[in-house]
């Protein structure tokens, strides 16, 4: 029992340098900002009282239970749905920044929370993986590094405890510890290695410019199993400081392919790759610094001398 | 796994974080329960267990179900576990007065450019999927069309209809052999008409 304690402790009651949550907090802010643009010529459509959600009383229509844990409903005739639309802009940019990071961050996760509950038909898997990341940053340190309050701030962050990191960073492995059984339970075709000759073809999701590519077995298999190497390596090498650059580069990449070759996923996929920063450590974080550092002062130099 | 140095923290507010981890997880585990256990469970529970121990579980469901609901942690992550071996969409159409059936100017329904097809439409897809056996989303979804297109090319719309389309994917094999991977022809089945109240 002591040993168990001793273990649940040094896991999650360790502590941590925050810095790849610097990362993680600004290419996720983008993200968002991002996504909250593309939303607006849709905003009153998929969340306003006489959109889609249809909550307005009208002859021979009863409007279908409304979700009492969204802040529209809260802030319906105080504040206009645009008006919340800006709010999330500009919390957006204070969120990147870093600026009062804390309560943009609360700010974002009631945002994103209300939106997902103003109207469940609209829901992507963005939304649901931004939700679940910005509660678990509700209690991370996002601000300690590359940010406004760092600043102003002016001293070195302290050591955090790690157990809202250690959270956030098992829930983002059981997605793919809960998916992948799923995939090779429900669908034979991920055993038989034929499930990406699916994808490829399917005219909602794959803009494969060549899906008759996949009409050939190598191709289809090759494709099918790596992604599931992918998915079933990540969760175990995440764990082992010599593995664990190489296995998030490599989800982070698998992602990345998903959101070029596949149509509707685009966000869902550039949430899981920024959530990934999570997964590293501060020395993975400083060592690509420093690479990246050498990298341009190269380059810099290879012009000069041109 | 590396290990760490101790982060000095109060007795009383590691054991209640502790208590939070240990309710997310089994807030997690919930929703990832599998659908054969629950039917087991329903089956047997008044021959296995008594009417305490149904009870105690009964509560402890509502309270994860609940606990998942407002942190937002009760998603059920299937992505891509059943693939489709069908192209398939829906079509709105309105019907007017005088029966006329009348295509809306809706997205996937109406030509768009690329920047709407690339930027505006992108919740669309899934937007039909959430549809798809919901049939309060989709009663509120025609609600919504008849007030937003409740007089159309000088007529009233008198309901929403809902089309089904399917298009049959070939198996692999039959591709390779074929050339080609999907059925030349879509199969249309009505999915609901929904009347317009004025």
């Amino acid at each position: 029992m002591t040993s168990l304690n001793r273990a649940w402790n040094r896991f999650f009651f360790s502590s941590f340098d925050p810095l790849p949550l610097a990362p993680l907090r600004i290419t996720l802010g983008i993200l968002f900002l991002v996504m909250l643009c593309f939303l607006y010529p849709n905003w009153e459509i998929y969340y306003g009282r006489a959109g889609i959600p249809s909550l307005i009383a009208n002859p021979g229509w009863i409007p279908p239970y409304e979700d009492w844990w969204s802040a529209f409903r809260w802030l319906d005739g105080i504040v206009s749905l645009k008006a919340i639309w800006w709010m999330g802009i500009l919390t957006s940019i204070a969120f990147i920044i870093g600026f009062q990071t804390r309560i943009a961050t609360i700010l974002l996760y009631i945002l994103q929370t209300s939106m997902i509950h103003r109207n469940l038909s609209v829901v992507n898997g963005e939304d649901l993986v931004f939700r679940m990341v910005l509660l678990y940053c509700c209690f991370l340190p996002l601000g300690d590094y590359w940010s406004v309050d760092s600043r102003l701030r002016k001293r070195n962050p302290p050591l955090r405890s790690a157990w809202a990191l250690r959270l956030l960073q098992l829930n983002l492995l059981l997605i793919y510890a809960f998916s992948l059984p799923c995939k090779l339970l429900l669908d034979p075709t991920w055993l038989s290695g034929d499930a990406m000759y699916y994808v490829a073809i399917n005219a909602t999701w794959s803009r494969i410019p060549w899906p008759e590519l996949f009409y050939y077995y190598p191709v289809s298999a090759i494709n099918t199993y790596m992604a599931i190497i992918v998915e079933a390596t990540l969760p175990i090498l995440v764990w082992f400081k010599r593995t664990r650059p190489w296995a998030v580069a490599n989800a982070m990449f698998f992602h990345v392919m998903i959101s070029i070759l596949l149509l509707n996923v685009t966000f869902f996929s550039l949430t899981m790759v920024f959530s990934f920063f999570a997964l590293y450590q501060a020395e993975d974080i400083r060592r690509f610094e420093n690479w990246l550092r050498r990298f341009l002062a190269l380059q810099l130099k290879e012009q000069a001398h041109a | 796994m590396e290990t760490a140095q101790d982060y000095p923290q109060p007795p009383w507010l590691r054991r209640l974080i502790s208590v939070f981890i240990v309710l997310v997880f089994m807030t997690i585990a919930y929703a990832h329960r599998p659908a054969k256990w629950m039917l087991w469970w329903e089956a047997n529970r008044n021959t296995t267990f008594t009417p305490e121990g149904n009870a105690f579980f009964d509560r402890t469901q509502y309270n994860l179900a609940q606990l998942g609901h407002l942190l937002g942690i009760d998603n059920r992550w299937e992505m891509f576990s059943t693939l489709h071996r069908t192209n398939w969409w829906f079509t709105f159409h309105g019907i007017t007065e005088d029966n006329e059936s009348i295509l809306l100017p809706l997205p996937r329904q109406s030509h768009r450019n690329a920047f709407e097809d690339l930027v505006i439409d992108f919740r669309e897809a899934k937007f039909h999927l959430n549809l798809y056996g919901a049939k309060d989303r989709q009663a509120g979804y025609a609600n919504y069309l008849c007030r937003k297109y409740a007089h159309i090319q000088g007529k009233t719309l008198r309901s929403i209809q809902m089309e089904l389309h399917n298009q049959a994917l070939f198996p692999r094999e039959t591709a390779l052999t074929l050339g080609y991977h999907k059925f030349p022809r879509a199969i249309t089945t009505p999915w609901g008409n929904f009347p317009c109240q004025s």
